[in-house]
């Protein structure tokens, strides 16, 4: 089924777009993490990080920034953020 | 073991950026956004109007930048053929909705849209059916999984 075909409605409405970035971890440690990402992120915000390694384990951390800082990484504006791990909420291993 | 010393560390994390639907279709919608979104990423995009809400896995197709805007990116999104999970509501579109309503362009939709809440006259959400799960819907939705959370289908 081509949706394109179908029509356009005008319309009003908040939204939010949830999007999963992958970023590299300088260092982790069981309070701390730091990670180089493409986005910037504000002092205080809250977010959930997924962790992975070989094996298919996993981990789902919430984080809060408590800082960042622009760089250039090979040339490209990256953004390196310390993060204080809040809690775990899960971890898996497949 | 702990995951701080798991060896090949990864990390991504699920960041929300909020946004205001400029218009919606069967196939997409197209946002204003304060975050620049790189196309081709892959997402999960819920629009809530006045009368309902819309929730779908989607993927950005196109951002233009205006300058000096208080929302400074125009986000085209495509929603994308996959089943949203299990646990977002029953079926009940056969009410019908306010023209130029969100839930009225869910309607027209068809399938298309998956409509997941509607609010009642008295302030109250009630759940509304994922569409994808629907019989008449298209034939690309996965298999349901409802302990596995959608980022996490996301990235396969």
């Amino acid at each position: 089924m081509d949706r394109r075909r179908h029509g356009r409605y005008h319309t009003e409405g908040f939204a939010e777009v949830q999007v999963l970035r992958d970023v590299d971890i300088v260092r982790a440690s069981a309070r701390e993490i730091t990670v180089i990402s493409r986005s910037r992120a504000a002092t205080g915000a809250e977010m959930r990080m997924r962790v992975s390694a070989a094996g298919g384990r996993q981990a789902t951390l919430r984080v809060r920034t408590t800082g960042s800082q622009p760089q250039l990484v090979g040339g490209q504006l990256r953004y390196r953020l310390w993060m204080q791990v809040l809690s775990q909420e899960s971890e898996v291993t497949r | 073991m702990t995951w701080w010393t798991w060896p090949g560390l990864r990390g991504a994390v699920l960041e929300q950026i909020p946004g205001r639907l400029l218009d919606i279709g069967a196939g997409g919608c197209c946002l204003e956004t304060p975050t620049r979104l790189a196309s081709g990423t892959f997402g999960f995009v819920e629009v809530q109007g006045p009368d309902a809400s819309i929730a779908e896995v989607a993927r950005v197709c196109d951002v233009t930048e205006r300058p000096g805007a208080a929302a400074p990116f125009l986000v085209r999104l495509e929603f994308l053929p996959i089943a949203l999970p299990a646990g977002l509501g029953v079926s009940d579109r056969r009410t019908r909705a306010p023209e130029g309503s969100l839930a009225a362009a869910a309607e027209k939709a068809g399938p298309s849209l998956t409509l997941v809440r509607r609010r009642r006259s008295n302030g109250e959400v009630e759940s509304v059916e994922s569409a994808h799960s629907a019989p008449d819907s298209h034939g690309y939705a996965t298999p349901e999984r409802p302990g596995e959370p959608l980022a996490e289908r996301l990235k396969k």
